[in-house]
């Protein structure tokens, strides 16, 4: 609540700056700003590009989650894979999730979606994995011996004890991976044109058009996106993590 | 004469302590008989293995050697109908108190309204009909153990494993829940194994006390306990009851001491100085 009277107080001070003389190339108005977002609400370019992006978020994220769950589960359980395989994955997870933008178009060109799936994928799956491979490996041995000592088989195990044990880890991963995911896609769009879609592409063609005012409905359009998914997330969360003590 | 529900026949268990590749054995032929509706107390030093005991006997363990029946068969998994009280309690903390009491009645597939049933009269018995809606991190450490003895005594086990159960609740709460247990024991006629380090608790409940050795752990005295009366707190005071006490207070006292030597064998020179409480 508090934050919504710190962002009026800071438009205000904005708009009167400008009506003082701020360039508006530098920085248009909010006026100006809040005209060119009702523009591109009415022609539909707006909801198009949202929705371009916030698709491929959305894909590149369940593609991540569907292979990191196993591999993450299998790599904790089993040490010889683990000894095998996790080398690898932390070797990769170093490299910038934008750093793989040009192998992305090497491997799935510029055209079609696929590209931005794969950077979306790419950024996601480590901390997914990360997260996953953490909270198998905290399952608490007392309850698993408990669970069997009231006659719970594998499966009780697996659906009453290991999912909800590793839960908060996971919706941890999935809010680090959103974040992260979204970034690196805005990024990636920026450099690729994809279908002629997304943010990031419409960022880039209001800058080349000089079209100041389009670009910050843009920016703040990804910033309030990015914090709307994250925000679900937090109340998913919540929902699903009742037994928690209440935390900060 | 009754058959034993429990034969333990020599039995020995060591483990590898990775860290330092050291072998540590925790039991050395360890023999036992448990009967029917007995309330038997295992006591003796840390580190003594009388945990790895309950652990075998509750099948989250194997033995490296001897033979540990149950109704005459081997134990080779846990099994509800040796269930298990444990120290830090083993609430799911995902679960309510009642989901936490129907979990061993859901797995075996009993139908939710029974399921409900039999949860409810449990949850009654432990007086905590006012919390079934609450999760274990709402709760006190008493009233996380009666969830712990409610969950237990719900899916009808023929015997409890109880591993320090009380530890680490205060003297007042240990207590209450102390005549608690003995009464669910006079009234359900279950067999109950308790391990515990408070010699007055093993005493107050028991009808046998077994008294381990320093490791590697090996069975010293098997005390019988026969008290006159009804078990009540008043009997603490009872002279037989301190004499008990007194009793099995030396004998644990004679193993820690041994443990001393072992460890710091320059300190035990002078013995007179080592204090131990």
């Amino acid at each position: 609540m508090k934050g919504i009277i710190t962002i009026v107080v800071i438009i205000a001070i904005w708009q009167v700056a400008s009506f003082a003389g701020l360039n508006p190339y530098v920085l248009p108005s909010p006026s100006d700003i809040f005209l060119a977002f009702v523009d591109s609400v009415k022609d539909g370019s707006l909801l198009k590009h949202s929705w371009a992006s916030f698709q491929r978020v959305g894909v590149g994220i369940i593609l991540a989650f569907c292979l990191s769950l196993p591999v993450a589960v299998t790599l904790a359980l089993n040490r010889i894979l683990r000894e095998f395989l996790l080398p690898v994955i932390e070797g990769l997870r170093p490299v910038p999730p934008i750093a793989w933008i040009p192998v992305a178009i090497l491997w799935f060109g510029v055209r079609g979606d696929a590209g931005s799936y794969f950077i979306v994928f790419i950024a996601s799956f480590f901390p997914l994995f990360i997260n996953t491979f953490t909270a198998v490996g905290h399952i608490e041995p007392i309850h698993i011996n408990a669970a069997r000592a009231l006659g719970a088989r594998r499966r009780h195990i697996i659906t009453d004890i290991a999912i909800p044990s590793a839960l908060p880890y996971l919706i941890t991963g999935l809010r680090i991976s959103i974040g992260v995911g979204w970034m690196s896609l805005i990024a990636a769009e920026m450099v690729v044109s994809f279908q002629g879609t997304g943010l990031g592409y419409m960022f880039q063609l209001n800058r080349d058009v000089n079209n100041p005012a389009d670009v910050m409905v843009n920016t703040f359009t990804i910033g309030l996106i990015g914090y709307l998914m994250n925000a679900l997330i937090i109340q998913i969360e919540k929902r699903l993590l009742l037994w928690r003590p209440v935390q900060i | 004469m009754n058959t034993p529900l429990f034969q333990i026949s020599n039995i020995s268990k060591s483990f590898t302590d990775q860290r330092r590749g050291l072998n540590v054995t925790a039991l050395q032929n360890v023999s036992l008989e448990v009967y029917p509706n007995d309330f038997v107390s295992i006591i003796g030093p840390s580190g003594c293995g009388k945990t790895t005991l309950l652990y075998l006997l509750a099948g989250f363990l194997k033995q490296d050697t001897g033979t540990l029946l149950y109704h005459d068969n081997p134990i080779t998994a846990p099994d509800s109908k040796r269930t298990v009280i444990f120290q830090e309690y083993g609430l799911f903390p995902w679960k309510t108190v009642r989901q936490n009491v129907e979990f061993g009645l859901k797995v075996r597939g009993i139908p939710i309204a029974e399921q409900h049933r039999i949860a409810s009269e449990y949850i009654n018995m432990v007086n905590l009909n006012r919390f079934e809606h609450h999760y274990p991190y709402q709760l006190s450490g008493g009233m996380k153990q009666r969830v712990g003895i409610a969950r237990a005594l719900a899916c009808d086990p023929e015997v409890i494993l109880m591993d320090e159960p009380f530890a680490a609740l205060d003297n007042i709460t240990r207590e209450v829940l102390q005549e608690e247990i003995r009464k669910i024991w006079e009234t359900t006629h279950k067999t109950f194994i308790l391990i515990t380090h408070y010699i007055d608790e093993a005493i107050f409940l028991s009808q046998k006390v077994v008294m381990m050795t320093a490791r590697p752990g090996r069975i010293k005295e098997i005390v019988k306990i026969t008290l006159p009366g009804k078990r009540t707190s008043d009997i603490k005071t009872h002279p037989e009851f301190i004499a008990l006490k007194n009793k099995l207070a030396h004998g644990i006292r004679e193993e820690i001491e041994k443990q001393v030597e072992d460890k710091w064998p320059i300190l035990s020179k002078e013995k007179g100085e080592i204090k131990i409480n």
